[in-house]
């Protein structure tokens, strides 16, 4: 499964959702954290559908709101979040 | 930014930020209750009260988190019924954070909102809490009272978009009585009595999945109203059984103007059902009789809910009663997603309750 290829489709089908946020397809590009572009719908929005997109592609139902706020540290970035999907697919 | 946890000395900071937020806050006494003389905070170590977004020394955001205790079949089961959830404009990145603390807490079978607005209810169905199955829970039931003047200020309230209608509470207070009616008698009081002790222990076998009714349970949730003179009880006797009560608060509609009786409890045991017919409509005669324009009720069972609808009760749709619940307790999915007619949660399960004044 290329799970680059997931998260790059779940956020095209964010940023086409609505004209509020864009999400950059850049590694450093800030989800969560002092500085996000993001609020917090946003956020949910963006990995509701990374998660159906993962289940679809996987069959597996990952908890990823989870997962994510169970990290300690408090940014976390494009790159974090392929690292994530990595160690938990 | 840093998140630890509340205190009872944060409640002036966290004021400060409701205020900021729009949101109300109880006043300091009320507020120390919820966890002061909450049954199960007293009996245990180690309830975190809640969580705090702090920005060098600013609290910005919060999460409260108050403990409840739910029954269903003789088996108790721990709820964390979650208060206060309010994040200032410019954090709200975080607040996904403290939501996250609230719905992870170990040893807890059932984590709770009855007070969630849209985007809250999209958020905690991101950490995979559901709606609860009940059906209408979101509509609620009114009796209109006084219909001449509810569809006066029904009018003027929709005409009248600033809320500067006088607000003087000019409530004639509810007097306790003893009224029969062949062989039932309602006794109207203005508090629990230890009666309570043993109906609840006859009552233990619950059928329905709700929050404690136990005499402890209910002087603490109901203790601001009681102090205050706005809470008044049926108890219902059937020959020489005391076989339920029926439990409601006065209020004032705000935007409308309208004095309320919100029904908070409807406890009768399932065999007594054909009393709740009777019941209700003392607790209408009492509603005209103390001058109440209109009697309110949210949530209930079925088979409530049609014997309040015969009466006259009308359904009113509202997006303010969004119940959801995430549960780590598979003996509860049935009841809380399944069990569509007989689930029987009302306001009293949530903290809702807390702020009909």
């Amino acid at each position: 499964m290329d799970i680059k290829n997931i998260i790059n489709t779940s956020i095209d089908e964010f940023n086409n959702s609505q004209d509020q946020y864009e999400i950059y397809k850049k590694n450093d590009f800030l989800l969560l954290g002092e500085g996000s572009a993001l609020d917090s719908l946003a956020i949910v929005n963006f990995l509701t559908k990374l998660d159906k997109n993962i289940f679809k592609e996987s069959k597996k139902d990952l908890d990823l709101m989870n997962k994510i706020f169970s990290r300690q540290e408090n940014k976390f970035t494009l790159l974090d979040l392929e690292e994530l999907l990595k160690n938990n697919i | 930014m840093k998140i630890e946890k509340v205190l009872f000395e944060d409640y002036g900071k966290i004021s400060e930020l409701n205020k900021r937020n729009n949101l109300i806050t109880l006043n300091k006494h009320d507020w120390i209750n919820l966890w002061s003389n909450n049954p199960y905070f007293n009996h245990t170590n180690g309830w975190i009260i809640g969580w705090k977004l702090l920005d060098k020394g600013k609290i910005v955001g919060a999460c409260l988190n108050i403990p409840f205790i739910f029954e269903l079949r003789d088996k108790e089961f721990l709820a964390a019924i979650c208060n206060n959830y309010v994040i200032d404009k410019n954090y709200r990145s975080f607040s996904l954070k403290l939501r996250h603390l609230f719905l992870n807490q170990k040893g807890i079978d059932l984590f709770i909102t009855n007070s969630a607005n849209t985007k809250s209810e999209k958020i905690m169905e991101a950490f995979k809490a559901k709606k609860i199955s009940q059906q209408d829970y979101q509509k609620r039931l009114l009796f209109i009272v006084n219909k001449p003047k509810f569809l006066f200020n029904y009018i003027k309230g929709l005409i009248v978009k600033e809320k500067n209608f006088s607000r003087k509470n000019n409530f004639q207070y509810i007097k306790e009585e003893e009224v029969k009616n062949k062989n039932i008698t309602f006794h109207l009081k203005e508090n629990f009595d230890n009666d309570f002790i043993q109906l609840t222990k006859e009552l233990n076998n619950f059928s329905n999945l709700r929050s404690s009714k136990k005499l402890e349970w209910l002087k603490w949730k109901y203790n601001q109203y009681i102090e205050r003179k706005k809470f008044f009880v049926i108890k219902i006797y059937k020959g020489q059984n005391f076989v339920g009560f029926i439990a409601m608060i006065s209020n004032i509609e705000k935007k409308y103007s309208f004095k309320k009786l919100t029904i908070v409890e409807i406890v009768i045991s399932d065999k007594e059902n054909d009393l709740l017919n009777d019941s209700m409509k003392y607790c209408i005669d009492v509603s005209k009789k103390f001058n109440f324009d209109v009697i309110d009720v949210i949530g209930y069972k079925k088979s409530k809910r049609i014997i309040l609808e015969k009466l006259g009760f009308i359904k009113k749709k509202s997006k303010n009663f969004n119940f959801l619940v995430k549960s780590t307790n598979s003996q509860l999915d049935f009841e809380l997603f399944k069990n569509k007619e007989n689930l029987d949660l009302s306001l009293t399960d949530g903290d809702n309750i807390f702020y009909l004044d």
